[in-house]
């Protein structure tokens, strides 16, 4: 972002020369010396192809975010007490601070219908470099600014099993299930879900029904096409959906889903709040093939760049896109998904009707082969894929819980099948 | 030497991208060939007695579908009435040359061959369209006429079926494509392995788990015979960063391309648009007027820069002639 803050989307190429010419008049029209929204200041920003000052800007950023706010609220007549969820990043970082804004006193709305609870943090260390004591202190220090209570997870609690306590500490755990995997996407599949549970599990230990994310325009459209690929299509509508019933009793809700990465950079930059940056997996990385995600966020950068309605467009495509209903109670045992019946141990777990799916390479070794079959009966197809990529020995005890789980429903399914009534009806 | 992992003798030639598994050449053909037969059963894509036109463009993916329908047709009996169905745009240097490989796959698998011109359809051939409207958006107009030509050409030769080459990679671009344009009625569409089961001619993709590599490897080893010459109207760039996107993404995770993962989508769709009928032509269509119409009519009164915005309703306010709102209040 240059100083002033001043930016704008570059024109696009391909649009019809009908479209293009509407753009470039509407563009020509609207670059104003004096905002076009409150007609008295002099304007500092352009956004979205309107050149407004910085109080409409801040004011057209709290308005969206409240709309967005509110499409969340599952019911309508309650106060919410919601927890958010800081990784540290811009967006999460924006997130608590327009949030305690709009409680505070720029609403009235918002303070009667929402309360900050507290603020979650998953400390990855382990899976990218340790947090020191500093980030440790200024991620602390970004919640007692609000005065709002603050939960550091470790990730290696998702390793936490009262059953069966082990000798190896949750970071040797972690670094196991690191180098148990055999690629980079498959890592950074199964962070994002472990993480998500753990946040889950969490606000739901803590009494909490709802966690706010942060997640921008920008990471919305990212995951949504990431997912996709990952062969998790059938799932986005509960992955990066308004009102998921992903995680059961606790919601997660993306307030910020309107905003694209540069927006919210020139909120941040004038507001002076500052992040605190934690590196991930693929930070350092200069290879484009890194991983599935990697390779998307620089894809649709890129057509950003070129076609600057990239982002909101699959925004658009994402909203529309919906879970079937399904009466069926499983869900997949590493990431929570629901299972469609086709995506059952019928149909991928047994003998591949794809020889693609059930690759022999790599998953040899007979000591394992009870617990794969088990596992891997259970999960989701994209997590089946992510069986492909993983020694199933380091994953966390509670994907076997889970697995176990779900085949006792299933046999107890079987044996009264023939006397339930078609479902779905 | 390498061993084939199948047949445990042969000399192992290839690496399946699919599945990364080692084979010789004829545990390759056979692995192909077998996976596309049971793609058919499976799907009951045919039956018994069936006229099937192979919609036929001389390029890789129709030579190779052209004669694996013919072999297999053979081998499992399936009592099919084949034949080769090609679309001639006009286009100089392009098309007529890939035409000639169609011709001579006529000969080769001794099966007949219809050719449709634009020009004897619409009047107009692609170098007329080209020099008329220019380099900018000509492909939507090529791709409109495309799509209804082949229908019209095998309702001329009374087909009950129309087959495509259309691989596992053509079927994740277009589901790309559809999910970055925003276009939810064509991405419940595309996905499907037949199209058009009610209105117009049934079309079938038997390569829909076939990965474009596959059928790359399959047409060298064999020697066919096909035409690898980009159009020379300039391929479409928006297209090309999908298709880049894929080839790496292919590269990091050989399985995304299948299009198992994504057909589920379809069924998570909560609008489907309806599909009637064109006022005009009769072809199927989700407007009053059928894009083709629309486009022709702009051509031939010599406005088509109006109408090519393309995708919106706007679109057909100010192109469909009143006609058409007279009808919808009668």
């Amino acid at each position: 972002m240059s100083e002033g803050g001043k930016f704008e989307d570059n024109s696009c190429g391909e649009v019809p020369p009908e479209e293009a010419r509407r753009q470039a008049d509407r563009l020509k029209k609207k670059i104003s010396d004096i905002c076009v929204k409150c007609r008295t200041e002099k304007s500092t920003l352009l956004f979205r192809k309107e050149s407004i000052c910085w109080p409409c800007y801040e004011d057209q950023i709290i308005r969206k975010f409240k709309t967005q706010l509110n499409a969340t609220r599952k019911n309508k007549s309650q106060l919410e007490k919601v927890l958010i969820a800081f990784s540290g990043g811009p967006s999460s970082r924006a997130l608590i601070h327009i949030l305690n804004e709009c409680i505070l006193g720029r609403s009235n709305q918002a303070s009667a219908f929402f309360e900050i609870g507290g603020i979650i943090h998953i400390d990855e260390s382990g899976v990218t470099k340790p947090e020191t004591a500093e980030e440790k202190e200024k991620l602390a220090q970004v919640a007692a600014s609000y005065n709002i209570p603050y939960h550091s997870v470790p990730f290696g609690s998702i390793f936490n099993d009262s059953e069966n306590p082990t000798q190896e500490t949750n970071r040797e755990k972690i670094e196991k299930l690191m180098q148990g995997c055999t690629t980079n996407t498959t890592r950074e599949d199964i962070i994002f879900h472990m993480r998500n549970l753990l946040i889950a599990n969490t606000a739901r230990t803590l009494g909490y029904e709802k966690v706010l994310f942060g997640t921008s325009a920008s990471r919305m459209a990212t995951t949504l096409i990431s997912l996709v690929c990952k062969g998790r299509g059938y799932n986005v509508a509960q992955e990066i959906g308004n009102n998921d019933t992903k995680y059961g009793d606790v919601q997660f809700g993306y307030p910020m889903r309107d905003f694209l990465g540069k927006e919210v950079s020139v909120y941040n930059h004038h507001k002076h709040l500052e992040d605190v940056f934690l590196p991930s997996l693929d930070t350092k990385t200069s290879d484009p093939k890194f991983s599935i995600d990697h390779l998307t966020e620089s894809f649709i950068e890129g057509l950003q760049v070129d076609f600057s309605h990239t982002v909101h467009t699959l925004l658009r495509s994402s909203v529309k896109l919906t879970m079937p209903k399904i009466d069926q109670p499983m869900t997949c045992s590493i990431c929570a998904a629901s299972l469609l019946p086709s995506t059952t141990s019928q149909s991928i777990g047994g003998e591949g009707k794809e020889d693609s799916c059930c690759g022999e390479n790599g998953c040899g070794g007979e000591e394992w082969l009870v617990v794969v079959a088990n596992i891997s009966d259970y999960v989701c197809g994209g997590c089946h894929r992510v069986m492909n990529e993983i020694s199933p020995q380091v994953l966390p005890p509670y994907v076997q819980h889970n697995a176990d789980r779900n085949g006792r429903s299933s046999r107890l399914r079987s044996q009264i099948e023939d006397y339930l009534l078609d479902d779905g009806e | 030497m390498k061993e084939c992992t199948r047949c445990k003798t042969g000399r192992a030639v290839v690496k399946r991208p699919k599945t990364a598994e080692m084979m010789c050449k004829p545990c390759f053909y056979h692995v192909f060939e077998e996976e596309i037969h049971q793609t058919i059963v499976d799907n009951k894509l045919f039956k018994a007695g069936d006229r099937v036109a192979i919609a036929a463009s001389g390029g890789k993916d129709s030579t190779v579908l052209a004669e694996v329908m013919t072999t297999l047709n053979q081998r499992y009996n399936y009592g099919l009435d084949l034949f080769l169905l090609s679309v001639d745009e006009g286009i100089t240097g392009y098309r007529d040359d890939s035409l000639e490989t169609v011709k001579r796959n006529q000969e080769q698998y001794k099966i007949p061959l219809k050719i449709v011109s634009y020009e004897e359809l619409y009047g107009w051939t692609m170098d007329a369209i080209v020099a008329k409207i220019g380099l900018k958006n000509n492909c939507t107009f090529c791709g409109v006429f495309r799509r209804q030509a082949l229908d019209r050409g095998a309702m001329l030769l009374k087909a009950d079926k129309i087959v495509t080459g259309h691989n596992a990679d053509d079927i994740a671009e277009t589901v790309l494509l559809n999910l970055l344009r925003g276009d939810i009625s064509r991405l419940t569409r595309c996905t499907s392995i037949t199209t058009g089961t009610e209105d117009a001619l049934p079309r079938m993709k038997p390569f829909k788990y076939t990965y474009e590599k596959e059928i790359v490897m399959y047409a060298y080893f064999k020697k066919l015979d096909y035409f690898s010459t980009e159009c020379i109207y300039s391929p479409n760039a928006y297209r090309g960063y999908a298709r880049n996107f894929l080839k790496d993404l292919e590269a990091i995770r050989p399985s995304s391309i299948i299009g198992e993962n994504l057909h589920i989508q379809q069924e998570t769709l909560s609008k489907i648009p309806e599909q009637g009928k064109c006022s005009r032509c009769n072809y199927i269509s989700s407007n009053p007027v059928c894009k083709a119409c629309i486009l022709l009519d702009s051509l031939n009164r010599g406005m088509p820069k109006i109408e090519i915005a393309d995708e919106g309703e706007k679109v057909e306010k100010e192109v469909v002639p009143t006609s058409v709102h007279k009808t919808i209040n009668f």
